[in-house]
């Protein structure tokens, strides 16, 4: 049994998409985060795989190899980590 | 709101709240503490002074309701009946508690009963009601008699000269069919409910209302504005009251 790291919306973040944007608000004072589509997809396989799995699936999705995605990948993570709109997790795998 | 409630792609640009009497006070003050600044009063939002508007910079408009127009029950008590019958909605990944689609249907329609000329409120009432099912229709007519809303559903259906002797009727009249301002205020000193009420409010129809006047410009208004805009005021009233002999001797003469 090890512990794989997942990332997981914080608590009390509200996600909403429209138009292929997304958006994610914190709760309840804001502030509101836009996501443009690739930023969006990238959020959506980062809640669905393991946090060490996200670059190589996002590379996949978008026909690249890992390398050509990892630093815009890294950035948008952080960056929503940073705004306290995302968190990693350890989950028993 | 239900999908079954609202005709598809009703947008709104704000969000309404409906808050327990017994929890206003504390509401009020966690919208304060979170950023939500009030751009109007109770006693100035609306002739039916039910809500209160708030702004927040990155929310944008809130409306809190301390009560529904048109519902006759104690606030309280039709609170707690809705309460007890909530239903959630998700907005944004968040279950929200709501009114249950019927009731929420009842307050839709009481709404745009009050909207006198408003085209969107015509659409949200063919949908809402003459397009319901019988059976929604029914649910509907249940929570009317539950809410004790007759008058304002009377309003709804055409029926409101039924309500001539309910002290809500001249206000209910001037709010679905349209009205001089000084009709409207005529309806407010009716509905107040003891003499020293309709003293307070009748004393308000004398001032501007600068809640509505900052809004208007978009700051807070100085005195000459304030003074300019009471002088507006007291010509309107003027010349609504003349008009309004001027028809009804007009009326006296045919007769």
């Amino acid at each position: 049994m090890t512990a794989e790291l997942r990332w997981v919306l914080a608590e009390d973040v509200a996600v909403a998409e429209d138009a292929g944007y997304t958006y994610l608000a914190a709760l309840p004072d804001g502030p509101i985060v836009v996501l443009d589509t690739v930023a969006g997809v990238i959020l959506q396989i980062a809640l669905d795989v393991p946090a060490d799995k996200v670059t190589a699936e996002v590379a996949a999705a978008y026909g690249k190899v890992p390398t050509e995605v990892d630093a815009a990948v890294s950035e948008c993570l952080s960056g929503l980590e940073r705004a306290r709109l995302l968190r990693r997790v350890g989950a028993r795998g | 709101m239900d999908a079954s409630v609202s005709p598809p792609g009703r947008a709104s640009s704000d969000v309404d709240v409906l808050v327990a009497p017994d929890e206003l006070g504390p509401w009020l003050s966690l919208l304060a503490q979170h950023g939500w600044r009030p751009i109007d009063r109770f006693e100035t939002g609306s002739s039916f002074e039910h809500s209160q508007t708030f702004h927040h910079d990155v929310w944008g408009h809130l409306d809190v309701h301390r009560r529904v127009p048109g519902i006759g029950a104690d606030p309280a008590v039709a609170f707690r009946q809705l309460w007890d019958r909530r239903t959630e909605a998700v907005v944004a990944g968040c279950a929200i508690p709501v009114p249950e689609p019927a009731a929420q249907a009842l307050i839709l329609c009481l709404h745009a009963a009050r909207s006198f000329g408003s085209p969107r409120a015509a659409q949200d009432l063919a949908f809402a009601w003459t397009s319901a099912t019988p059976a929604r229709q029914s649910e509907i007519l249940a929570w009317v008699t539950a809410l004790d809303a007759q008058l304002g559903w009377a309003a709804v259906t055409g029926h409101l000269d039924d309500f001539r002797d309910d002290p809500a009727y001249r206000l209910w009249v001037v709010a679905s069919r349209g009205g001089t301002r000084l009709e409207e205020w005529r309806a407010r000193i009716a509905v107040a409910p003891s003499a020293s009420a309709k003293l307070r409010t009748a004393a308000r129809a004398v001032l501007v209302n600068t809640d509505s006047l900052a809004i208007n410009l978009g700051r807070q208004p100085t005195t000459p504005e304030v003074l300019a805009a009471l002088g507006r005021r007291a010509r309107i009233a003027l010349w609504e009251t003349v008009s309004g002999l001027v028809q009804r001797l007009r009326g006296e003469g045919r007769g």
